[in-house]
């Protein structure tokens, strides 16, 4: 009966802490959806990533699974600094005078290259950096080859590299986070490059509890 | 030599290892001297409950549009629900640039928040200057040679600066990229789409 009751107490006094938490959540989105155009919600909790603007949820991703390394975040709003990617997406220059020409070829051809951005050409490997230290890898749950051996490059480097990197920023006196969130296809990873824009105020959601 | 390096990297990763787990630990006591200061669940539950309202309460009411413009898409939403989903285009992403000249364009459709600031039927559309650049021609003196009373079908609705949800020509490329920044709707659709919205609207675009 005494395990029971110590059971309760402690039980509760998480769901308190969650909801904590959660209140901290709240209060951060209610500030952002007052003044931002659009914003991102990591919920590393949900395994979600909700692009949201005055509340609705303008679009919705899951997450496969995440992992962090570092100093944990708080459920605070931070801003996407930058986009880095090995292979950036390039934006196609038109050349005067060959669009005419170039839009009847694209009525004409159905499996077509129109030389435009789209979707599919984001990439699936690329990290985000906010502010304040804090950085996100994403890639995508894969079964093609070479995307396969990026991700085991990826694993490699998280074991090898961040204990070397805690150390450097320990010795700077600069504490880092690191998340690394695997989308569960590759059109979700491209999805979330595309979604994000620089300086996007992002709240990661990041349970101490988990 | 290569054995001597090999014990330095493990070492180092050994201290970093040692680091990540002492920050683990110290931040586990802080939880447990900041658990002591918190308030009630029931306290806790009250406040997001609230929370969650006042947030809901931002969401536009009754009609209002939302564009993917990754998946070229164009919901009409009633209040949570799709009312209507439809395949779209959107912009292209391209960039041309003036030759011999500094302006720069770039046919991205604009993200964020707008609203349908007019509703014309059977639209004109006034070409602007890089329409005429694009297809290797100097931008006319006269007004009259702008004008083009055929490429935004039959209805338009404007959210700003110039950019539009109107009809086209080119159907077959509904549902890809290759506009310059308007949003090209098919005929049967661009109807529905034009009744259902009020002017004011809300429109979001990501």
């Amino acid at each position: 009966m005494m395990m029971l009751g110590f059971f309760a107490i402690a039980l509760k006094a998480q769901n308190a802490s969650v909801g904590d938490e959660q209140n901290k959540l709240l209060e951060n989105e209610l500030t952002l959806a007052r003044k931002a155009a659009s914003y991102v919600i990591i919920n590393l909790q949900d395994k979600s990533i909700s692009l949201k603007a005055k509340g609705i949820v303008l679009r919705k991703w899951g997450i496969q699974s995440s992992k962090s390394w570092g100093r944990p975040v708080g459920p605070a709003p931070y801003k996407m600094t930058k986009k880095s990617a090995l292979s950036q997406p390039k934006r196609p220059d038109i050349t005067p005078g060959q669009e005419e020409k170039k839009t009847k070829d694209k009525e004409k051809k159905e499996a077509f290259n129109l030389g435009v951005l789209e979707l599919k050409d984001m990439p699936i490997h690329y990290d985000l950096s906010f502010d304040e230290n804090i950085y996100i890898s994403v890639r995508p749950k894969t079964k093609r080859f070479w995307p396969s051996l990026m991700n085991i490059g990826k694993t490699i480097s998280w074991f090898a590299y961040l204990p070397m990197k805690t150390i450097w920023h320990v010795l700077k006196k600069k504490p880092f986070t690191e998340i690394e969130i695997v989308m569960k296809n590759e059109k979700d990873a491209q999805g979330v490059y595309w979604s994000f824009l620089d300086g996007q105020s992002t709240i990661i959601y990041q349970p101490k509890t988990n | 030599m290569l054995i001597f390096l090999a014990g330095i990297v493990i070492c180092l990763e050994i201290v970093g290892y040692g680091l990540e787990i002492f920050s683990l630990s110290r931040r586990s006591r802080e939880d447990l001297v900041a658990s002591k200061a918190r308030k009630s669940l029931k306290e806790v539950q009250e406040a997001n409950a609230l929370l969650v309202n006042r947030i809901k309460s931002l969401s536009p009411k009754g009609i209002y549009i939302v564009i993917d413009t990754a998946e070229n898409r164009l919901y009409v939403m009633n209040g949570p629900n799709v009312a209507k989903e439809v395949v779209v285009s959107c912009g292209s992403g391209d960039i041309l640039q003036e030759p011999g000249g500094a302006r720069k364009w770039i046919f991205d459709t604009p993200r964020g928040e707008f609203s349908v600031s007019s509703k014309l039927v059977n639209p004109t559309w006034i070409k602007p200057d890089w329409a005429f650049i694009e297809e290797g021609e100097k931008p006319p003196q006269d007004y009259n040679k702008r004008i083009d009373n055929d490429s935004l079908g039959e209805y338009a609705l404007g959210f700003g600066d110039g950019y539009f949800i109107h009809g086209t020509l080119y159907t077959r490329l509904l549902g890809r990229n290759v506009t310059h920044g308007c949003v090209r709707v098919g005929d049967k659709d661009l109807k529905e789409v034009f009744q259902a919205v009020m002017m004011g609207a809300k429109i979001f675009i990501f």
